[in-house]
């Protein structure tokens, strides 16, 4: 209204006090009520019963309501849209934009190709902001001919990359007149303000492009070496009855960056998953420090690079110990849970886990007790919702509410949580909101959704022992999600990590394949191998949730923690001020004519 | 005894006498002057001597004079009956700083008259008959009679008033105390009634501060009668405080001016006086006390 805009909208709440005002003032005794000795002088003056409720009443009152109104009014923090030539783009640079159709044109390039704006707006200036970069530092003013060019110029890259939260926070920028996006991502709902430029059209792409690698094991045989992987492919691709041939090359990696082909093979994919298998002789593995594991798909539709390759460790990995951190810990070790297969469980009371050193251990779990920090290693947490203050979870009636899942993603496959039999879905791709809860890509798995006004994360999975196929349907969902943590976890000698990262204590900075170091505790965003001190530590087979993760449009434009520029709130810095100032000239009048009624004659 | 009936105020109380301007036959011998000739100190008149006279009463010079022996009369001194009708029907509870001030000027008429070896009755509102005191040994019995008296619904002080001058047998002196925030009519009866009956009135008239000068609101009060509990909503601004003094004023007016028609002293306290010093100072001013 009035180009009006709100910087602290939520204080609009406070503006339920104007009714309770109202409601008050009515129920208010109309006069004060004091005994007397006598009535029999008072009674001779003219009664005063009609003054109030003609006069006094209606008057102060608007003045109240006037006052706290404009109170309302100065807290909603109002200023002034400017109407600015200004329109910023926001071009989800993201791996998935490098998917490439029949005609070998990558995502990104076809949007970009389809990348018009109105009339309206063609004269405008046009900041720039890059999924891979900050918003805080924008491009510089270009015109509409050097946007294009620009664009043209990016190419994807490998991060996480939230394009629903950075542009729910660039709509929330009051200073731009347009923001348009430029992304693969559906639920990226237009409004006046918001022009969305995506793929969703381009439906032979899309969903094709969808193949993953998973479950690499290696085992030896005789003098071979046996390492083998499932491809699987999106639903969309299974309904769609096309198989996909996509070649799967073997590549040996040593110490100092050679890589060395060692196989390649096509693969056809029938059905949900093909597995595949190389066998290659011991001898020519010498010095060979990983394996990796490519998958090229024919006409380059593979949409999720960083999935398509694998990394195995040939080397073995001594932290291989897992913690469980139970208060039932005693009927968990008498379940046999210690001695399931692939696992070495350690588990604890949580009277043992005060003070325990962790470094042993490669991860652990906490079911039914919420520590009270998080723990410096990668941590899968099963937690009640009572007295859970990790994660804020409704209330203790509340049962799992999966609110939605992407079938088509890495974790949900291993998870498979389709397998809990009514149950409606589940997101195991913790979307953005979560980060400022916990950082879900250093290790915890977490279960979260969401109802009504609520967000809930890690609830309600239960930890059972596996008794095979009377196993309840949670105890299998569980069993998947170790297998995930662990990324095939029965090679004793290997260990994948998955994207359960930064795990090692090692103090020394890493250095990843293309020689990006990483400092302790930093998080790994690339996959393949890392080495400190030239001896290789562990792989890294980054699988990102987040790549896949899409803001419900529900996001936009309600992020409150997105902040308008502070150019936009100096422009307007007075009128909450002037505001304010109303207000309390209007509370001044309010005290001067009751001071004034208290003198004047009847 | 409490304050304010310190060793201090009993000492300015000695001496002090209820004054009564006519003399009122008593029972029995007291300190007040009465109509009877008897035995006594103060010459009353001359009869012719009859036998069996006293002859000490002769008055011989006059015989010298006249030949005729004349005895001389005296007039006998009796105690005096002081009645106190203390108003403590409810309009004295608000504020109870009035009624306070009534009971201790009752206590301190009954003291003094007591100390004079004079019958005190005090009329109240929690019993019919009067509470009955004579002798300085009762001061104590009338000290705690009175201050443990509370305000009382059923007292219609001025009925109460018309009542007893009614069934009185002898006359003496009488004290109303009350804030006589009542029609005049009512206080003219009373008065009318006891002067019928020669009683010799005092009018004692207790209001609060805020009775006297209201505190001017800024918004209407409903006024609740804790009497009557009538109610009213008043303004109290400043033009309806000057209207209500004025409105007082006159009241009084009239009580005072009926109070002279009858022979009555008129006395006004405000509830926040100081009996030691304001009240007494003002009943010796006035002539009730010498």
């Amino acid at each position: 209204v009035f180009g009006l805009s709100f910087l602290n909208l939520p204080f609009l709440a406070l503006a339920i006090a104007l009714p309770v005002l109202v409601l008050a003032y009515f129920r208010k005794p109309r006069y004060k009520k004091r005994p007397v000795g006598s009535l029999f002088i008072l009674k001779q003056l003219p009664e005063s019963a009609e003054l109030p409720k003609k006069l006094h009443f209606p008057l102060r009152l608007f003045l109240e309501l006037l006052a706290l109104a404009l109170l309302v009014f100065a807290g909603l923090r109002p200023f002034f849209a400017e109407s600015s030539n200004l329109v910023a783009v926001f071009l989800d640079d993201s791996m998935s934009m490098s998917a490439r159709n029949s005609s070998g044109n990558s995502r990104l390039s076809e949007l970009s190709k389809n990348f018009s704006v109105d009339d309206q707006i063609a004269s405008a200036k046009f900041h720039l902001y890059q999924g891979s970069g900050s918003l805080e530092t924008p491009s510089e003013e270009l015109s509409l001919s050097e946007l294009k060019e620009r664009i043209r110029e990016v190419a994807p890259t490998n991060f996480a990359d939230k394009a629903g939260l950075k542009a729910s926070k660039l709509l929330a920028n009051k200073s731009y007149q347009k923001v348009i996006i430029i992304s693969d991502q559906e639920s990226l709902s237009e409004n006046e303000r918001l022009q969305v430029i995506s793929s969703s059209a381009d439906s032979g792409m899309e969903e094709l492009a969808n193949l993953y690698l998973l479950s690499p094991k290696k085992s030896k045989k005789e003098n071979k070496l046996k390492i083998s992987a499932k491809i699987h492919l999106s639903q969309t691709a299974r309904l769609a009855s096309e198989s996909v041939s996509p070649t799967v090359r073997l590549l040996a990696y040593k110490a100092g960056g050679q890589t060395i082909e060692l196989s390649q093979k096509k693969v056809e994919v029938r059905g949900l998953s093909e597995d595949i298998k190389f066998i290659v002789a011991s001898n020519t593995l010498e010095d060979v420090d990983a394996f990796q594991i490519k998958l090229e798909a024919p006409l380059g539709v593979n949409s999720i690079q960083a999935d398509d390759s694998l990394w195995l460790l040939a080397k073995s990995d001594t932290l291989d110990k897992q913690l469980i951190v139970s208060p039932d810990f005693a009927s968990l070790k008498r379940s046999g849970l210690e001695n399931l297969k692939g696992f070495n469980f350690t588990l604890l009371s949580p009277e043992e886990y005060a003070g325990q050193d962790l470094s042993p251990y490669s991860w652990a779990i906490f079911h039914k007790f919420t520590p009270s920090s998080f723990p410096a290693i990668s941590s899968f947490f099963i937690l009640p919702p009572e007295g859970n203050s990790l994660f804020p979870v409704r209330t203790s009636e509340d049962s799992i509410s999966f609110a939605a899942y992407k079938a088509s993603h890495p974790l949900n496959r291993y998870l498979k949580p389709w397998l809990l039999d009514g149950s409606p879905a589940a997101i195991l791709n913790p979307p953005a909101w979560t980060e400022k809860t916990i950082e879900a890509e250093a290790g915890p798995v977490v279960l979260t959704g969401e109802s009504g006004v609520y967000r809930f994360v890690a609830s309600g999975l239960e930890l059972l022992p596996f008794e095979g196929e009377s196993s309840p349907l949670s105890s299998v969902l569980f069993l998947n999600s170790l297998a995930w943590i662990r990324a095939e976890a029965s090679i004793n000698e290997y260990r994948s990590t998955g994207s359960i990262l930064s795990k090692d204590e090692a103090p020394e900075t890493l250095v990843g394949l293309r020689g990006e170091s990483l400092k302790p505790g930093e998080l790994i965003r690339s996959p393949g191998p890392y080495s400190s001190n030239g001896k290789l530590n562990f792989i890294a087979n980054s699988i990102f949730p987040s790549e896949s993760d899409t803001a419900p449009k529900k996001y936009l434009g309600l992020d409150t923690s997105a902040e308008a520029p502070e150019a936009t709130k100096d422009r307007n810095a007075d009128l909450w001020r002037v505001a304010l100032l109303l207000a309390l000239a209007v509370l001044c009048a309010d005290f001067l004519i009751r001071i004034f009624r208290s003198h004047e004659p009847a | 005894m409490e304050a304010p009936f310190t060793a201090d105020f009993f000492r300015r109380l000695q001496g002090l006498k209820i004054r009564s301007r006519r003399a009122f036959l008593g029972s029995r011998q007291g300190g007040h002057l009465s109509p009877k000739k008897g035995q006594g100190l103060e010459f009353a008149d001359y009869r012719l001597y009859a036998p069996g006279d006293d002859f000490r009463h002769i008055d011989w010079g006059v015989y010298g004079r006249t030949d005729k022996l004349y005895v001389r009369q005296f007039q006998e001194e009796q105690e005096l009956e002081i009645s106190v009708f203390l108003d403590n029907s409810l309009s004295m509870s608000e504020p109870a700083s009035k009624l306070g001030l009534a009971k201790e000027v009752a206590i301190t008429l009954a003291i003094i008259g007591l100390t004079n070896g004079d019958t005190v009755r005090i009329f109240h509102g929690e019993q019919v008959e009067p509470l009955r005191f004579s002798g300085p040994q009762a001061i104590r019995r009338v000290w705690k009679k009175v201050m443990a008296l509370k305000a009382s619904e059923s007292f219609e002080f001025s009925e109460e008033v018309l009542l007893a001058a009614a069934k009185s047998q002898r006359p003496g002196k009488v004290f109303l105390i009350s804030d006589f925030l009542f029609p005049e009519d009512s206080c003219l009866k009373s008065l009318e009634s006891l002067a019928a009956r020669s009683f010799e009135i005092g009018l004692v008239q207790v209001l609060a501060p805020e009775e006297i000068a209201p505190p001017i609101e800024d918004s209407p009060s409903e006024l609740n009668d804790l009497e009557t509990e009538d109610k009213t909503v008043v303004s109290m601004n400043a033009k309806h405080r000057s209207l209500y003094e004025n409105l007082l004023h006159a009241h009084l007016e009239v009580i005072e001016n009926h109070c002279k028609n009858k022979g009555a002293s008129y006395l006004l306290f405000q509830s926040d006086a100081k009996l030691g010093t304001e009240v007494l100072d003002k009943l010796l001013e006035k002539g009730v006390l010498n």
